[in-house]
């Protein structure tokens, strides 16, 4: 699956008191980069006790005394899925010479009654990868930190269910979309960006009610602690500096630790949708207030110095949805305009419409689906140029046609192939990858990633990250 | 109508329902149409609604096998459409897995398959009804209950099953278009005699090829006229593949309303 992301412009200039400034875009070997600062250690203490209570033997908990919500923990995550990965670069790259890498994530999901109408949701995650990566243990309810946790909780929620509503509180992921590859409405969560082609949501603080009807719902969220995206840094492959037509100042930039919205209720984002199902199609609104949690780059007002701050903008959203079928086709689309606070950027509308079609037959093949989906930019309402210079993290897709064919056989193998081309940059970006499953516990997938276009392109800048990669899946 | 012809319908009408009465065992024994036998299956079959946890072993034909284990509820609303939703337990990978399916009567089903490594629901074509429903032998359309104005019934013949006196009756989709989509050409279906019960069901392709078949278990009087088969095999002639299901748990008549069949539902799990 291609990433499910963003977009955004302009900015926000409060500084955050509580936590400082980190780094955005760090050296390849700074001493941060270990997330060992001394300001942090303490935290990093807590956190680790937090998640070695988590982690807790869960084989003593299923027997021990404590309640059934306990023993039904215990036995919640005494499961669960280890991924053992590992890939290797076909060149070296001018940011990152090292061309292997392995990596290995534990992942535990757990529901437990805590009563009649409440439920504990948790999925757990221990990770380890031999890139700079990975560093200290979740010690906050909102992730701030610049790389992903040993230890982390993904997930960590209360869900009280009423007669007509449900009621969430706690870390959570939100899926608002209808679309395969992109998703323009999903403002809700920030993406772990480190590896753009895995990136993945980074679970939400928030507080959420859903009302429900025969056939509709309604969904308002807060999330009062703002999470940001987790960007790879200068001493990572996937680094992208922002787009400057035309810098300020020749040589290279200072980079400045990133400037995170103050934790304040005035900073607070909220959102909320509204999905009906109306006659066999399915229709969906939302609205979204907070911050682009992609950041873009402050130039600096000083023409002596050229130094870029990471920036997250203020943005307002409005967005619809809809899917229905065909035939043996399933359409779906979404859409979102945003409207840039203080004029800081653009205001534009992202769009994605696709079709998924799905057959099966034949005396070897389970079944296969063929995804097509469109992805672009209309209705663009240019701001002025101002100090503020987007990634191509921020606006990614403009004119990208996205293609996914996967074909699972009796056999239990399965092939697929995916495809993300920009028609107006003519850059692309594909992947093949076949799964086999040994055992309801046990699968391998293998494949390729091959990224190709001009250098000044979203893939084209990556020309040099063509790799292989090899997965094992184990569930105990 | 004149008042002759009325006097003359009404005496029709009581010839009628007399001959009926007297002669009923003759027409529920042996002047059954394939379409008044399936009537009976419905009219004897039914309840209200019905929840089960069902065992499946996914049998690939070499001796190799898969187990799943998952929870399935369904019941038929006031409009006579029915409602089904599917939720697996186990193994892991699958874990919470479910498919949505709401009857309509005058377009495709509404279907929902929702994947909870995706925290999305995902609306998927009717038109794949003929395809494998999560790796067993099961097709998506397998997973629906008889629509009877949808087919056109024949009884064919009287055979023994296992010792049980059965008729076998003919199933084909009436619509040019639901034939087009389904994966059957016709299914005849063995009903025992004595209780209307579908003993075994046997699949053709569109070419009259056998391509499956469904061995129902020995049936278990649930409550007074309605029996349930607490395990049952579909078999793939084809490839050999088969996939058993066992019922290890089975509630009905709970007083499931249409609440229990929705989106919030599916994904609570």
């Amino acid at each position: 699956m291609f990433y499910r992301a963003i977009s955004g412009f302009v900015i926000h200039n409060e500084r955050s008191e509580k936590y400082p400034r980190e780094r955005l875009f760090m050296p390849p070997h700074s001493p941060n980069q270990l997330g060992y600062a001394a300001s942090t250690r303490s935290r990093h203490a807590r956190g680790c006790l937090w998640a070695i209570l988590a982690f807790f033997p869960c084989s003593a908990l299923d027997g021990a005394a404590g309640g059934e919500a306990l023993r039904q923990l215990g036995r919640a995550l005494s499961h669960g899925e280890a991924e053992i990965s590992t890939l290797g670069y076909f060149r070296e790259n001018e940011r990152d010479s090292d061309r292997y890498a392995a990596a290995l994530r534990i992942t535990q999901e757990a529901s437990v009654d805590l009563s009649a109408k409440t439920r504990l949701y948790a999925e757990l995650e221990y990770a380890l990868d031999t890139r700079p990566y990975v560093a200290g243990v979740v010690d906050d309810w909102a992730e701030t930190q610049e790389r992903r946790y040993y230890l982390n909780a993904r997930e960590l929620y209360v869900k009280v269910a009423f007669a007509k509503a449900d009621l969430y509180v706690g870390k959570r992921v939100y899926a608002w979309g209808k679309a395969e590859a992109y998703n323009p409405v999903e403002r809700l969560n920030a993406y772990d960006f480190l590896d753009f082609l895995e990136a993945r949501k980074i679970g939400a603080p928030s507080a959420a009610f859903e009302w429900f009807g025969d056939r509709s719902s309604v969904e308002l969220a807060l999330i009062p602690a703002f999470t940001p995206a987790r960007l790879p840094g200068e001493g990572n492959r996937w680094f992208l500096f922002p787009n400057l037509d035309s810098p300020p100042l020749a040589g290279p930039p200072a980079v400045n630790a990133r400037e995170t919205p103050a934790r304040t209720w005035d900073n607070a984002q909220w959102a909320g949708r509204f999905q009906t199902t109306l006659g066999g199609l399915d229709l969906g609104f939302s609205y979204y207030h907070g911050f682009d949690a992609v950041p873009v780059g402050e130039i600096a007002p000083n023409p002596t110095a050229f130094d870029v701050t990471p920036v997250y903008n203020p943005i307002d959203e409005y967005g619809a949805v809809f899917a229905f079928t065909r035939g043996r086709a399933a359409f779906h689309g979404e859409a979102a305009y945003r409207v840039s606070e203080r004029g800081y950027d653009d205001d534009f509308l992202t769009y994605a419409i696709g079709v998924v079609y799905a057959w099966t037959g034949g005396q070897s093949l389970d079944n296969a689906r063929l995804t097509v989906e469109w992805v672009d930019e209309a209705f663009v309402d240019e701001a002025p140029q101002g100090a503020r210079f987007a990634t191509r993290f921020n606006r990614p897709f403009r004119g990208t046609l996205f293609s996914e064919l996967e074909l699972a056989f009796l056999d239990d193998s399965a092939f697929a192939f995916k495809l993300a081309y920009n028609v107006d940059d003519r850059d692309y970006y594909v992947q093949s990858l076949w799964r086999r499953r040994f055992h309801d516990s046990l699968e391998l997938e293998a494949g390729a990633d091959i990224l190709d276009g001009e250098p000044d392109t979203l893939w084209g800048a990556w020309d040099r990250n063509d790799r292989w990669f090899a997965r094992l899946h184990w569930r105990f | 109508m004149t008042h002759p012809q009325k006097a003359i319908l009404e005496l029709s009408l009581a010839v009628l329902l007399v001959s009926t009465v007297a002669l009923g065992r003759v027409v529920f024994s042996d002047e059954l149409t394939g379409r008044q036998i399936m009537e009976q299956v419905e009219k004897r079959q039914k309840l209200d609604d019905e929840t089960r946890t069902l065992e499946m072993r996914l049998l690939d034909g070499r001796g190799g096998q898969k187990i799943r284990q998952a929870r399935m509820w369904n019941m038929e609303n006031d409009s006579g459409l029915e409602k089904i939703m599917l939720v697996f337990l186990e193994p892991g990978d699958v874990k919470g897995t479910g498919l949505l399916t709401w009857e309509q009567a005058s377009r495709a089903d509404d279907q929902w398959l929702y994947l909870p490594a995706s925290r999305r629901e995902r609306r998927i074509a009717g038109g794949g009804k003929k395809d494998r429903f999560m790796g067993t032998e099961l097709a998506y359309e397998d997973l629906r209950a008889e629509n009877l104005d949808e087919h056109q019934y024949r009884l064919l013949d009287e055979q023994t099953l296992d010792g049980a006196a059965c008729y076998r009756v003919e199933a084909i989709l009436l619509d040019e278009k639901e034939r087009r989509s389904s994966g059957y050409g016709k299914r005849i279906l063995w009903i025992r005699k004595d209780i209307f019960f579908t003993a075994k069901v046997e699949y053709f392709d569109k070419r009259g090829r056998p391509i499956k078949t469904l061995d129902n278990g020995a049936p278990v009087q649930v409550i007074e006229s309605a029996y349930r088969s607490d395990s049952f095999v579909m078999k793939n002639l084809s490839n050999n593949r088969a996939t058993e299901v066992s019922v290890l748990e089975r509630d009905f008549n709970q007083g499931l309303g249409e609440d229990a069949f929705t989106l919030r539902k599916l994904k609570s799990f």
